[in-house]
């Protein structure tokens, strides 16, 4: 275990150290609080830091506070060793965030059961932090497999490309396909509030549900042809709002429907992100857009749907708001605009390679290749 | 246990002069250091090596450490509380207390540890006589640890 200890008191940082160091710590020093706040920020910062009180420029209660502001995933456990010894400077020191607090001179028995103490507590945090860890990693596996479906392959009027960019290790966003019989396939991308596990859970939920509801539609109908995306919608939507506004939680949504045999684009859009409608022979593009709210906002919202007409060559784009909300370092947002610019300029790519493109314009844009939301984009290209 | 009793600085010098290893000197007690006539320890030797583990050589790096340090701190100390300022004899008054302690020192750290305290009431008197009484302990604790080889082990008396 590294040790840091933060004294300016020359003998009792020697004598602390000797006494670790035989008891087989590794052990940095330090002889002021602003030294030893620069060691705690460093990237493999010690497990346990022993500070004095009183020291020049920053204190050890004053480091104490910041390391207790700071936020990181390891935890560092902290002990004040002072000559401080009234109740009140034990009860200040505790209350700044110390984990414990011990009188100067050390009893080297007492030091060295704290130690044990605190060795406990380290390791049943490290052994927690794992198991969280174990399980984001398989939460993680079941949003790749779950909450992002691999596109269809027996249209070949369409070529799709997909990417999702989860901001931690696991997101908030999904998409999903659905193949109908003949020339047509619905898709879904949502993007629920928040990160994480939680959000996760939320996310396969709703598309559980989505699709419930269009099997049961289907199942349903007497009659030939497809419930619409609007009748799906309003399923689930009766279905979850008011789960949803007790978990407080809220999902933006877009369900679309590509229909060949028509050369249509229906949607539904539950006040999610404009979908991009990029058309190179007229060399323009439109921003496919409800005045919605999202789902899980409002009981009695009546959600409709709208068509729009398309051609051979033309270009779809879906994404979530991570993706255009995505900041340069000035803070700048890469924007909806950009992105409809770029596609209508590759227009006449494959759709990987527009994906491509888009990944390579966010990444120099962002300056990084980590994000602070999800960043999720379907690039749809008609091919006939 | 308590092996001598002494009146002042001096007598720690002629009990050495007089054969008396620091080993047992290490629970000599110095009246002089306290008004109240409160008998403290001038140095514990048993009480350094219990804390170092029995480790002498750290002792003695400790001891060579404080000999090295303690000299400008109780300098400052008799000066800051001559001139009352008080947060300079505050600040050295509590790193010579810490020091004394550490070193198992308690008449130095007692008297440190008065001197901090009068400087932080900001009491000019009892400041004055506890920088005095830093100096007594301190001439004493010189005269312990400088007199005579540390690493004697066994009374020559």
């Amino acid at each position: 275990m590294k040790i840091l200890i933060a004294d300016d008191e020359p003998l009792a940082r020697t004598l602390l150290a000797a006494t670790l160091r035989a008891w087989g710590y590794e052990v940095q020093t330090a002889s002021n609080g602003t030294d030893a706040w620069q060691i705690v920020q460093q990237a493999a910062p010690p497990e346990l830091c022993i500070f004095d009180w009183n020291m020049p420029g920053l204190d050890g209660v004053d480091v104490i506070r910041k390391m207790r502001a700071l936020s990181r995933d390891k935890y560092i456990y902290s002990m004040i060793l002072t000559g401080k010894d009234t109740r009140d400077d034990v009860v200040a020191g505790m209350d700044a965030g110390a984990d414990d607090y011990l009188i100067k001179p050390f009893d080297p028995r007492e030091l060295r059961v704290r130690l044990r103490v605190a060795e406990r507590i380290l390791s049943q945090q490290q052994q927690l932090e794992k198991a969280r860890t174990r399980e984001l990693v398989i939460a993680a596996r079941i949003q790749q497999t779950l909450l992002f479906d691999r596109p269809m392959r027996n249209m070949p009027w369409a070529d799709v490309a997909v990417m999702a960019k989860p901001a931690g290790d696991v997101g908030g966003d999904f998409y999903g396909f659905v193949e109908h019989s003949g020339a047509a396939f619905d898709l879904t991308l949502g993007d629920v509030m928040g990160k994480g596990i939680s959000a996760a859970l939320v996310s396969a939920g709703i598309k559980s549900r989505l699709l419930n509801a269009l099997l049961g539609l289907i199942a349903a109908r007497t009659q030939a042809g497809r419930p619409a995306p609007v009748e799906v919608v309003a399923i689930a939507h009766r279905e979850t709002t008011s789960e949803l506004i007790d978990l407080e939680s809220l999902i933006t949504l877009v369900y679309a429907r590509l229909d060949q045999s028509q050369h249509t684009c229906t949607y539904v859009d539950c006040g999610h992100m404009p979908i991009i409608h990029v058309m190179p022979r007229a060399q323009r593009f439109a921003l496919l857009k409800s005045s919605h709210v999202p789902l899980g906002f409002l009981c009695e919202e009546v959600y409709t749907q709208d068509t729009v007409p398309y051609a051979a060559g033309d270009v779809f784009v879906f994404y979530s708001d991570g993706l255009t909300d995505a900041r340069s370092p000035a803070r700048v947002p890469f924007g909806v605009q950009r992105l409809a610019a770029l596609v209508l300029g590759r227009a006449a790519d494959a759709a990987r390679d527009i994906m491509a493109a888009i990944a390579n314009a966010l990444a120099a844009h962002c300056q990084a290749d980590n994000y602070t939301d999800d960043c999720t984009c379907i690039v749809i290209r008609i091919m006939a | 246990m308590v092996d001598y009793l002494l009146a002042g600085a001096g007598d720690a010098r002629r009990l050495l002069q007089h054969g008396v290893s620091p080993q047992n000197l290490g629970s000599i007690v110095a009246g002089v250091v306290m008004d109240s006539c409160v008998y403290v320890t001038i140095f514990d030797r048993a009480e350094l090596l219990q804390r170092t583990g029995e480790d002498a050589a750290l002792a003695e790096q400790l001891i060579a450490l404080f000999l090295a340090e303690a000299p400008p701190l109780v300098q400052t100390l008799q000066h800051a509380s001559a001139q009352h300022a008080f947060a300079a004899a505050h600040t050295a008054a509590h790193t010579l207390k810490g020091m004394a302690a550490t070193l198992a020192a308690p008449a130095l750290r007692t008297a440190a540890a008065a001197a901090e305290h009068a400087a932080a009431a900001r009491l000019e008197l009892p400041l004055e006589q506890a920088g005095e009484h830093v100096q007594h302990a301190w001439v004493a604790l010189l005269q312990l640890l400088t007199a005579t080889p540390r690493h004697e082990n066994s009374d020559r008396g």
